[in-house]
């Protein structure tokens, strides 16, 4: 079937269609001219007969239009085609391997495990099946360090996790040991899993008097020695001096932004904001796209309380950042407070909930006194 | 298609469908003349005249055809 396009003498054009039996199909009548629809082997003769009329192919359907138009626009579904195989291996190139653990070291072992079986940068992605494959061969050759492994294909990028073996050794020496206070305090937890306790909640204890004794006594006699383990929590007592600063500078961003390129440490357009931000859009190698934000720096003044409220933060980090994160602060009090123009200074008395247990080794017939404000290693 | 085919099977007569704008005529024998206003149309060796207004031809296929326009008379001559 074709489309054509018929001008002039329209209705002779019909007439004489009619009249040699030919089929048209859905005439269409535009303006002054018609198109219709007509049997390819029908429009030679069409042509013939109406001489007078002019009659244009606009369209080849079916088959033949499709292998028409395919004859027509070659040249560019083969580019088509070659883009597509393009794209497609490109999509399939990893061109980056990223493994997720803490570990450095083992990180770079299994680099190396991996890299054996061909899961390294810039080589054509395996598949599903193939990935798993691999995983579980690794996983077999190296049960001494692996836990687990799994490797996935994420767009460009291979993501290894693993899951490290751990060997939990039972510790089979003899050594014996007390846990003992690392530090003046008011017990306020304790929990011995071996060792017997010798203090109890609320009892002030001094630095290096045992807590949990790894002496198993009976009757004033000692029955067995072993390695004290547990849990000792005291509440403690600090001082912490600290100086505040009133100014401080405030960072507000612009509307301004704007997409910039960096090579090997030169952008491609100047630098023309005085104080920017940076966020990689973008990154492939030494070369980054990048996006630059714009922000006025100013330089703002707290109040007293402000700055009394920030210092004792301040203070509360401080003290947490010498003796540990996971230690809690109780209660704080200002001892000492002087101000000047630029600054605040404190001196704070904090009381903390803190770990004051140690575990101290001790010799099989040493001698020590339970009696519990001796200290043992006096 | 199917339709012609079946109509030829089954020896079907003839028949003329009237349509709100359209004419639809089935089997008809020879289309004598088309005009604006007028179609001379054999059927089976009995000629209609129908008359009405702004008379196209939409579609001829083998022996079904489907005029256009404004039908206001049919008549037999």
């Amino acid at each position: 079937m074709i489309i054509i396009k018929v001008k002039n003498q329209l209705n002779r054009f019909i007439k004489k269609c009619l009249k040699e039996g030919i089929d048209l199909y859905n005439i269409e009548y535009i303006e002054d001219y018609l198109i219709v629809k007509i049997k390819s082997e029908d429009y030679k003769r069409i042509k013939k007969i109406n001489y007078y009329s002019e009659i244009r192919k606009i369209k080849t359907l079916g088959i033949n239009g499709i292998i028409l138009n395919l004859k027509k626009y070659y040249f560019d579904y083969v580019l088509l085609v070659i883009f597509l195989i393009l794209i497609y291996f490109i999509s399939n190139i990893v061109v980056k391997v990223e493994i997720k653990h803490e570990n450095k070291e083992l990180r770079d072992k299994v680099n190396e495990i991996i890299k054996e079986h061909d899961i390294k940068s810039y080589v054509i992605g395996k598949t599903l099946r193939e990935l798993n494959s691999i995983s579980d061969s690794i996983l077999k050759n190296n049960r001494d360090i692996l836990d687990w492994i799994s490797i996935n294909k994420i767009g460009m990028k291979y993501i290894v996790s693993f899951e490290e073996r751990i060997m939990t050794e039972e510790n089979e020496s003899n050594e014996t040991c007390h846990i003992i206070a690392k530090k003046d305090g008011v017990i306020s937890k304790i929990k011995a899993i071996t060792g017997i306790s010798m203090f109890e909640i609320g009892d002030y204890v001094k630095k290096g008097d045992i807590i949990i004794s790894g002496s198993i006594m009976l009757n004033d006699k000692n029955m067995d020695n072993i390695c004290a383990t547990g849990e000792v929590f005291a509440e403690t007592w600090y001082k912490v001096n600290i100086t505040y600063p009133f100014y401080y500078d405030e960072i507000s961003y612009t509307n301004k932004s704007r997409i910039n390129f960096y090579l090997n440490g030169n952008y491609l357009f100047k630098k023309n904001y005085k104080n920017f931000n940076e966020e990689t859009i973008w990154n492939f190698n030494n070369f980054k796209m990048i996006k630059q934000r714009e922000y006025i720096q100013v330089t703002k003044k707290y109040s007293k309380e402000e700055a009394r409220k920030k210092a004792l933060e301040a203070a509360n980090i401080k003290l947490l950042e010498k003796i540990g994160k996971n230690n809690q602060i109780i209660s704080q009090k200002v001892l000492k407070e002087s101000l000047n123009n630029s600054k605040i200074e404190l001196e704070v008395f904090i009381s903390v909930n803190e770990q004051i247990g140690e575990t101290e080794l001790y010799e099989i017939g040493e001698e020590y006194d339970t009696e519990q404000s001796i200290r043992y290693n006096n | 298609m199917l339709d012609i085919i079946r109509s030829y099977i089954s020896k079907e007569e003839y028949y003329i469908i009237l349509l709100k704008n359209n004419v639809y005529i089935k089997n008809y024998s020879k289309i004598i003349g088309i005009t604006n206003n007028e179609i001379l149309i054999d059927i089976q060796g009995v000629i209609y005249k129908i008359n009405g207004e702004n008379f196209i031809l939409t579609k001829n296929v083998g022996k079904e055809v489907i005029l256009k326009g404004n039908v206001e008379r049919i008549t037999k001559i």
